[in-house]
């Protein structure tokens, strides 16, 4: 092609359907990125057409273009070409929710200051209908001075004239000159302040004016970083000086733009019937009731729950037998060895530790995707606000915690509903002490190995479940206070506001659902997904090498290939998992083990302990059959084997007294419920929060808490029952 | 003066002006809570918090804390609200903006 591609941005309000319209122009092919340094995410696509191709980015839902954050300026910046390495947008489409057209031209008035193309896509133009709502959108586009389409994006209604009207407007060259929404005088000012201002790199003039109009906003924090005090000063002086012709700014600036909405709108509204929001009205008396709202959403969440706890287990075991089934083949073409251990034990398991999350990922945001489409979630976060307060969060971080109890990978990733960025990275940070799934095969193991078998109430109560219920506390006892120091500390700063618009209920749109999940899948299998595969790989190689493997190979070998009743089998398997066993303490992670015994001693571990839990660093659940190898009993155990139980009970340091005992077994799970062993969870918060900082901190502090609490649980726990 | 916080369930007041210049009184104007507009309060949430209100034809979910700082006309004051948003004259922008704010930038 001989020009290049020309640049369309998507920006809107929340809750204006603006995500379905996005999918309905781009189809499937969608590229997900963050832009550098912040986490909000840049989602690009492509109008495929005759006309041309054109590169669709669809910006996060936004009620204004006053930007309080990094992540709020970055969106700006890609608006106004202020971002490095960014193309220059081409125009702008604003998708404005015709339901809530006055309070939507908000947007679209700061949108119109930017001297840029703009369209607006007037969508849900169905349900302003059938409220008896008219929208005269000649008129509307002649009072703008920029085209109005009106359209229905989930009915698929008027798409093909949107389309037809991004490529005239794309062939249009003529200048487009900045509207003045607010009063003369201050672009007066701001024009002065521009031209004496003597800085070599200005950002653009709409984000001066942010610098002066938002008092502690991001913009004025942006560009005092480039100046001198004296320039400062003068800053100060300017917004003063407005001031005290024109009154406080915020009001000046939100007088104004709501002065302009309602002359924009005169004669373009009409309502034939009293606007009713009566489906709603009716919804909300049922789901936000102070009885039955609590009780829906208790069971809706306990279903949920349910479902990624449970339901997930089929297609999970599904995916454990292919990855079975594979190592057999493998097995059964190639011959005992290095490479035989590195495809089966490294390649198979690792791509097999990537693939079973996806179940669990796809049923939770299949979920999520649904109660955010239908205008459930924001009710949600209204009902538990209250309880979320506990832990200096919001209601909007309740389900990504809930859904951690199953497994914090997909919590991590449904913290993306949450926008506040100091609010979301507490969730994300929280989110691995939950106790999920794959800490409970330790749990059942120790359980079932130490725990006296006492019961009450006729068995009703017993022992082993109220230690279980307490390793589900641990976590979140833990959670509530590290949450609020976060905030109070790495995450401190302005209080985020709560305010949340709680739409119109709506049935969801099957396509945007879908995509979502598919979204959500794709993003964790590339992007998180490749680096938890060279993981394991990793630590496949710390667990082989170097250790003499020969005689192991050789016993394998041997064991394949037998064919006679006579061959003394069951001696050479006794053998292969005395060499696995020994093969094991030699390889790095072994030594490590041995070398690590001194620190692991006050928790009441020997070394064996302490290689179990070195191995279990990539993935928890992997300490059963670390713990079935280093006993000799080979990797094929599970938490209910009775070998390894009475293995575990039999165990004895040098001088005749047992390993474990109660205290051990609690402070192991202490341990285990406390400490950040997921390479995945670590993967996916380094992709989450789009940097290294936070991963690395999460293992710290996690793995410092899960020590210290496991020492305090082993030495106070020993003298108790000791 | 009276806030929006205190209203009744399905009472109706006229938004007189919104106290701050932070993040929270930003989102509110954002959103809709203008001097003159007309809030409809509707309902507490199960534990006493958040609530929720409908303004400029939205519902709209928010902390009390958040809601003691939208204040209302005083009832019978001026012209009658009407919730379809017709603001009839803002009130005088006398002391509107607390001159803490005039602190905030340093």
């Amino acid at each position: 092609m001989s020009t290049p591609t020309r640049r369309v941005v998507l920006v809107g309000n929340p809750n204006t359907g603006k995500s379905t319209l996005f999918g309905v122009l781009s189809g499937m092919n969608v590229r997900t990125a963050n832009y550098p340094g912040v986490t909000i995410e840049k989602k690009v696509g492509w109008l495929a057409d005759p006309r041309g191709v054109v590169e669709l980015v669809d910006l996060p839902g936004t009620y204004s273009l006053s930007p309080r954050s990094p992540d709020e300026l970055v969106a700006v910046e890609v608006l106004t070409g202020d971002l490095p390495g960014e193309p220059d947008v081409d125009l702008i489409v604003c998708v404005v929710n015709a339901t809530l057209l006055r309070r939507n031209l908000f947007l679209v008035s700061q949108l119109l200051e930017l001297g840029k193309p703009v369209i607006v896509a007037l969508n849900m133009i169905d349900s302003a209908r059938s409220r008896g709502l008219h929208i005269d959108c000649e008129r509307l586009a002649a009072n703008l001075g920029v085209p109005v389409f009106a359209l229905s994006a989930s009915r698929r209604e008027g798409i093909e004239e949107l389309k037809t009207g991004i490529h005239t407007e794309l062939t249009r060259q003529a200048a487009i000159a900045p509207q003045r929404p607010l009063p003369e005088r201050f672009y007066e000012h701001c024009e002065d302040f521009i031209a004496s201002s003597e800085l070599p790199d200005l950002p653009s003039r709409y984000l001066v004016e942010r610098a002066i109009l938002d008092r502690g906003g991001e913009a004025e924090r942006q560009l005092r970083k480039s100046m001198s005090s004296a320039q400062q000063d003068r800053l100060l002086q300017i917004r003063e000086r407005i001031e005290s012709e024109l009154g406080p700014l915020s009001d000046v600036e939100c007088d104004s733009r709501y002065a302009w909405a309602k002359r924009q709108t005169e004669g373009v509204l009409g309502t034939s019937e009293g606007a009713s929001h009566r489906p709603t009205q009716w919804l909300d008396g049922i789901l936000i009731h102070r009885v039955w709202g609590l009780a829906i959403f208790t069971l809706l969440m306990f279903f949920i729950f349910q479902v990624i706890y449970a339901w997930s287990g089929i297609p999970m075991d599904a995916i454990g037998a292919a990855q079975d089934f594979l190592t057999s083949q493998v097995e059964a073409v190639m011959a005992p060895g290095t490479l035989r251990s590195l495809l089966t034990d490294g390649v198979i398991a690792g791509v097999g530790s990537v693939v079973i999350f996806l179940p669990q990922i796809a049923m939770l945001f299949l979920f999520l995707a649904v109660l955010e489409d239908c205008g459930y979630m924001a009710r949600a976060a209204f009902l538990v606000d209250r309880v979320m307060g506990l832990f200096g969060l919001s209601g909007k971080s309740f389900l990504p915690l809930m859904s951690s109890f199953a497994c914090a990978v997909p919590g991590v990733m449904a913290t993306r509903v949450i926008e506040n960025r100091r609010d979301r990275f507490a969730t994300i940070l929280v989110a691995p002490f939950m106790s999920c799934s794959a800490r409970l095969p330790v749990y059942l193991l120790m359980i079932s190995a130490f725990v006296p078998a006492v019961s009450w109430a006729g068995g009703l109560i017993s022992l082993s479940g109220l230690v279980l219920m307490g390793m589900y506390f641990v976590g979140v006892v833990v959670a509530i206070p590290t949450a609020w120091l976060l905030k109070k500390t790495l995450l401190r700063g302005e209080a985020a506001p709560f305010v949340l618009e709680l739409p119109e209920y709506k049935i969801p749109d099957p396509w945007t659902v879908l995509r979502r999940v598919w979204d959500s899948c794709k993003a964790f299998l590339v992007r998180a997904g490749t680096l938890i595969f060279a993981a394991s790989i990793v630590i496949w190689a710390t667990a082989y090498w170097p250790a003499d493997h020969t005689r192991r190979h050789e016993l394998q070998r041997l064991i394949e290939s037998s064919t006679s009743d006579s061959d003394p089998i069951g001696s050479w398997q006794d053998e292969l998992k005395q060499v696995s066993a020994v093969a094991l303490e030699n390889s790095l992670l072994g030594r490590l083990g041995h070398a690590i015994e001194p620190i692991v001693r006050p928790l009441g571990w020997d070394w064996k302990i302490g290689v179990g839990a070195l191995a279990s660093f990539p993935a928890r659940e992997v300490i059963i059959a670390t713990l079935g190898t280093i006993y000799s009993l080979g990797g094929d155990v599970d938490e209910e084997s009775d070998g390894l139980i009475s293995a575990l009970r039999d165990a004895r340091w040098p001088d005749g007294r047992p390993v474990y005992n109660l205290p051990v077994a609690l402070s192991i799970m202490v341990f285990f419920a406390l400490c950040a062993q997921c390479v995945s969870t670590l993967l996916v918060i380094r992709r989450e929060t789009n940097s290294w900082r936070w991963p690395i901190l999460s293992f710290v502090y996690m793995t410092l808490l899960a020590y210290v609490g496991a020492l305090v649980t082993y030495q106070v726990s020993s003298r108790w029952f000791g | 003066m009276l806030t929006l916080d205190q209203l009744r369930p399905g009472e109706v007041g006229e938004i007189f002006r919104i106290e701050g210049c932070d993040g929270i009184s930003c989102r509110l104007r954002e959103m809709g809570f203008v001097p003159g507009e007309a809030v409809r309060f509707l309902s507490k949430a199960p534990l006493g918090d958040p609530l929720s209100c409908l303004i400029q034809g939205s519902r709209i979910a928010l902390r009390g804390s958040e809601a003691r700082r939208v204040f209302l006309a005083p009832p019978g004051g001026s012209t009658q609200p009407s919730l379809s948003g017709a603001a009839s004259g803002f009130p005088e922008p006398s002391g509107r903006c607390g001159s803490g704010c005039q602190q905030m930038g340093r």
